[in-house]
Formats: structure tokens, sequence, C-alpha cells
């Protein structure tokens, strides 16, 4: 159990909240109930930052996963609606394969990091407030900080590149 | 020389990244669109000047991994870093930018004339190229897994609209598709392998990796299941960016489906910098921890070697076909990390630095010709299409003949030093037993390869096969481009020395260099 200032119980809670909530973005077969599903999926991953003594990261969450990216996707959902197709998704034959390949990975990946010591590893003191955060950010991590607004610009530009369906030109 | 002087460390990126800026802003103010091409080519040439300028002052490669692994001492131990780090500017570095400038130009050559016929020739294009190539020049200089991350998400997404970017061409978008989703995927799964890496050493530079897994085993901390996870995850990530069997299902697809000169691009520029990227981090980050992930790789490299040439070997579409060659290639290339990290030597990546400058010319020249021939008549890039071309396009048709006896890997071609070195270096390693499987599967290659110049010269052309008049735009980029590729291909075949010392030089100071 990870450390922090909480009962255990608390942490149990949260984490079935999050599976009982992927499970629905995965199950439902109506697209806008995945999607807001995955809107609590997000919330609980929220707590569990809060739970784990950061804050600012739960903040963040909420922000940019709770606030924009659901609504986005709640748009994409919105625009791409086909007309006679309605919800449902289209493809859901690999439920089995995926059910299984989703708890071998789930397995590994408990199994690998229970067998090692890598929770004595790095620095327990750290506590992520805006303070540190913002010191890395325009510090320490200036150069990808920066190099981020370029993909920022490419990614703009490549939207609208997409987007444009300019004529002919003579 | 201003060592502390941090500005100066990234500035051949920062003057690739200004003119894509320039290109974009250019793109508003200009009528004729074609000037943006030479702005392109102009902004690129002042990045590699810059590198070339800045040889001389910089270190040799991997300054921090020869400290942890023991190897050869070759040069200063300290490492030229800027941004705490973040920053690893040495000639193996320089050398990269060069090379992806280069690269490029020829790219942009390439495309001028070919998005005028297709009618799409707007400015973005060539902007979204040099943020491409910022990118690229990003995960060269990078020694820090977020650096590397982000450049590699820089040169990822512009890649994914320009494969799409002939909207209009079902295939294309159809191509732009499939990368996305593919790309996203397996973007994901590196930076889950690079944030497991985190969690098990607490670092994100390199060298604090190197020495959080040295300090592992020297505190008997047991992560070794947890360690291979996350190599099996970051080689993941890796293999499906530089196509590598069983990752590489998207790469025929697209390859067919994207503009020619994108491909082009994608096949050699993309994949050098997705090579010369992971084999700083793999290197200088693991190099001392190679039991992790060596055998991952080399099951990696065997699969996609065989794969790779027996998928090639019945494709009848040109285009599908360099696409499973340029697999087959990356298997080839993924030998020389093998090597690298078997050996503790630098002899596996000098070879890969001089294996991706002549695979990048002799490929570039390979789609080069292929876009220089449809501007000259119709052509649906088929095998059966080519018959007869040594009689209706003679230049053309002897310089695709350069190409493939290059890509096969005949001396004097310059793929001959190529592979020479790289076999070399794999053999030095003591994994014989490897090299003796490429050296097979090359023989194999030649099939395919030499199938296309039997069919130029020893086919008959099919009626209706005439060269049709000269389409109006000038076609003076692509034949400066495929001219250029063959006579690098030539030139360098001949005289493999000075580019050879460059890639050696890269990584160990030559006596008096």
């Amino acid at each position: 159990m990870p450390g922090g200032d909480f009962h255990p119980w608390f942490f149990v809670i949260v984490a079935a909240w999050v599976l009982v909530c992927g499970l629905g973005v995965v199950l439902f077969r109506k697209i806008m109930y995945s999607a807001v599903s995955m809107v609590f999926c997000f919330l609980g991953v929220a707590f569990a930052y809060a739970l784990l003594n950061a804050p600012l990261v739960a903040i963040i969450q909420i922000l940019v996963y709770v606030g924009a990216i659901s609504i986005v996707i709640i748009f994409a959902i919105m625009l791409t609606e086909v007309q006679h197709g309605g919800y449902d998704l289209f493809f859901n034959r690999q439920t089995a394969i995926a059910a299984v390949v989703a708890l071998v990975g789930a397995a590994v990946l408990a199994f690998v990091a229970l067998s090692s010591d890598i929770g004595q590893i790095g620095d327990k003191s750290l506590t992520p407030g805006l303070r540190q955060l913002s010191r890395l950010i325009f510090d320490r991590y200036v150069f990808p900080f920066e190099l981020v607004s370029l993909v920022l610009v490419a990614a703009m530009i490549g939207a609208i590149v997409l987007a444009t369906r300019e004529k002919e030109r003579p | 020389m201003p060592l502390n002087n941090t500005v100066s460390v990234i500035l051949p990126g920062v003057v690739v990244a200004v003119a894509a800026i320039v290109v974009f802003l250019a793109d508003l103010f200009l009528k004729r669109k074609g000037g943006l091409a030479w702005i392109a080519v102009a902004g690129l040439l002042c990045g590699a000047a810059v590198a070339i300028g800045q040889w001389g002052q910089w270190t040799a490669g991997f300054a921090v991994w020869r400290v942890f692994t023991g190897g050869l001492t070759f040069g200063r131990r300290e490492a030229v870093v800027g941004f705490a780090g973040m920053i690893g500017h040495d000639r193996y570095a320089l050398y990269a930018v060069v090379l992806f400038c280069a690269i490029g130009v020829l790219a942009v050559l390439l495309s001028d004339a070919y998005l005028a016929r297709r009618q799409a020739a707007r400015g973005e294009f060539y902007g979204l190229l040099l943020l491409i190539v910022t990118g690229m020049i990003g995960m060269a200089i990078s020694t820090d897994i977020i650096a590397f991350f982000v450049s590699f998400e820089l040169m990822s997404l512009p890649t994914y609209i320009l494969a799409g970017y002939i909207w209009r061409d079902e295939k294309s978008t159809e191509a732009s598709l499939k990368y996305f989703v593919t790309g996203a995927f397996s973007s994901a799964i590196l930076a889950f392998g690079l944030a497991l890496l985190y969690a098990a050493t607490g670092a994100t530079t390199y060298s604090g990796i190197a020495a959080g897994l040295a300090g592992l085993q020297l505190n008997g901390l047991a992560a070794d299941g947890f360690l291979v996870v996350a190599f099996v995850l970051v080689v993941t990530g890796f293999g499906f960016k530089v196509s590598a069997v069983p990752f590489h299902s998207w790469a025929p697809d697209v390859y067919e489906g994207a503009p020619t000169p994108v491909t082009a691009f994608m096949a050699t520029g993309v994949k050098a910098a997705a090579f010369l990227g992971f084999a700083k981090l793999f290197l200088m980050a693991a190099g001392a921890d190679w039991t992790h992930w060596g055998h991952i790789m080399i099951i990696l490299a065997i699969l996609t070697m065989v794969v790779g040439n027996v998928l090639a070997l019945p494709q009848r579409n040109l285009k599908r076909m360099l696409a499973y060659s340029s697999i087959a290639h990356a298997g080839y290339l993924t030998l020389g990390i093998i090597a690298a990290g078997k050996s503790g030597d630098t002899l596996g990546v000098s070879a890969i630095l001089f294996y991706l400058a002549a695979y990048a010319l002799m490929n570039l020249g390979a789609f080069g010709v292929l876009i220089w021939i449809r501007a000259r008549r119709e052509y649906d890039y088929s095998l059966e299409g080519l018959a007869g071309l040594g009689r209706t396009l003679p230049w053309p048709a002897i310089l695709m003949a350069l190409f493939m006896v290059s890509l096969t890997g005949i001396p004097p071609t310059v793929g001959f030093w190529g592979k020479f070195y790289l076999f070399t270096a794999v053999i030095q390693a003591d994994l014989t037993w490897l090299a003796i499987i490429a050296v097979v599967m090359s023989a194999v290659s030649a099939y395919y390869y030499l199938r296309v110049v039997w069919y130029m010269y020893f086919r008959e052309a099919p009626e209706g096969a005439e060269v049709t008049e000269e389409v109006e735009s000038s076609q003076v980029g692509v034949i400066t481009a495929v001219t250029v590729a063959a006579l690098g291909v030539v030139l360098v075949g001949l005289f493999p020395g000075p580019l050879l010392d460059a890639a050696e030089g890269a990584l160990r100071l030559l006596i008096g260099g």
C-alpha cells in the first residue's frame, strides 16, 4: 500500500471506483455512456492523486482531464454521429482477447512491481507543490517546456491543414 | 569557446525551428509558393552549417556512457551538457544534425514539383517538414527522457499530418489515420516504459538513469523483472517507430498511401532520427545494463531482417516493396545497437551513423526516381509499369539501377560499405551468427532489388507506355535531388574515407582530430 496519511481502505475504495468506471468505458455499448464513465474514471484517478499527497496533480487532473478532454471527447462524438448507425460501437468482437491481454498485462505489472524493491527508490521527501513544480518547469525542465510549445504549433497548424478543404488553385 | 553558453548548444535546432516559423509567416505574404521551398532549403542548410561550424568545439559522443561501461576511453570524460543535463551536445549529435538537414533538403527538393502536380502546393507543408526536422534534432541531442519524449512527439505529430497531406486521395487519408493510430499507441507504450525507468532509478537524465541502474546493482535491490518490463515497453515504442517486426504492419500501407516525397522522408529521416535517438538512450542510459534489453533487441533484429526480406519478395508495387525493404534495413541497423551494447565499443554506433547516411542517399534516390518517372508519364508504381524503361526513359532507368544495386549492397556502391562496416562491427562484438543471418538475408534481398533492374532492361515496354509531354511544372528540384543522391552513392562508394572518418570521429577523438 502506498505511503500517505490516510486509511488504506480509502485507497481501496478509490481503486475500486476507477476499476468499475474503467470497465464501464469498455463494456457499455453506447459510446456516450462510455464517455461519461471515462469522466468518472478520470475523477477517481484525481482522488487517488489527492490521497497520495499530490494535491496539485489532482487539481490539474480535474482541470485537464475531467474538464477539457472530456468536453473534447463529447464534442467529437456529437460531430461524428452517424445518421443511421446510432451510437453503438461497430466492432466489439475482440472482447475476450482484449480481456485476456489486459488481465495478463495487469498481472505481469503487478507481479514485477511487488516482487522488486523499487518502492525503496526515489526521494520520499518530495511534496510536489506549486512552488516546486514551477521551479522545475522554468529551471531544470525549461528545454522540454519550450519544446512543447513547438509541438502545440505543429498540432494547431496540422489541424488547420487537415480541416481546410481549399479550392483548386489555378 | 563558450562551453557554458547553453544557447549555442541548441543552436542548430533553433535555426531550423526559426526557419519553420519564417516559412509559416512568409506563406501569408508570398504569392508564389515556390519561394517557400527555397526558404526551407536555406533554413536547413544554415542549420547544417552551424552544426559543421561547431564540430571542432564539441567533444566526441557519449561521454557519459564510457564512464559507466568502463569501455574504451576516447576523449575527455566531461560531456558538454546544457539545461541541467537535458542536452548533451557532442559530435554524435552534430553528425545527426547534418544528416537530418541533408535529408530534409533532398526531401524538400523532391516535394516541390510533386506537390504542384498534385495541386497541393501549400506553404504549411515545408513548415511542418522543418518542425519534423527540429524534433529529429531534439531526439539526437536529448540526454533526458522528458526532452527525448517531447522531441519524439514533435517529430511524430507533423509526420501524421504530412502522410495525409493529399486529402483528395483516399489512400493518403487512410495512411495518415493508420499511422496516427499506431503512432499514438506506440507513443503511449514508450511513455509508460520511460515512466517505469524513472520509477526504477528516480532520475530522468540518461546519466542519472545509468547511475541509478548501477546503484540498484550495488545495493543488491531486486528489480530485474521490473527493468525487463520497462525495457520491453521502450523497445516496443522503438520498434513501432522504426517499423521493426512484429510492429511493422502499418508500414507498407502507410508508405504506399502517403505522398511519395513524404514516404521517402519517413523512410530515411524519421527512421534515422529514431535510430540515433534510441541508440543514445539505450547506450547512454542503459549501456551497462545490456542484459535487460539486449536479448529482446536480438529477437527483434532477427525477426525484422527475415520477415522484412521475405515479405518483400512477392511485392509488385514498388512503394510497398521499398516499404518492406525499409523494414529489412531497420533490422540490419538494429544489429549496430546490439553490437555496441554487447561490446561496449563505439564501432557499432559508428557503423549505424555511416549506414544511415548511405541508406538515406540510396533510398531518397530510389523514391526520387519514382517521382521523376511519374512526372514524365502515367505510372502506377507497379513493377510491370517499369518494363522497357531502359529504352523509353534512359536516365531515370540507369539511376534507378544504381540505387537498386546499392540497396542490395554490391561494391563499389555506398550500400556495400554500409553493410560491410555494420557486419564487421557485429562480428567484432562476438555475434558472428547474427552477421551470418544478415548476410544471407542481404543475398535474399538481391532478388527483389535486381528484379527491378531486370524489368527495366529486359522486358519490352507494353503498348501505350510512351513518354507523355513534359508536364507544366519544372522538374529541376527532383532531378537535382536524384543527381545529388546518385553522386553521393557513387562518390562515397568509391571514396568512403571522409564519411567514415566523420562517423568514427563522432564517437572517438581521432589522432590530430
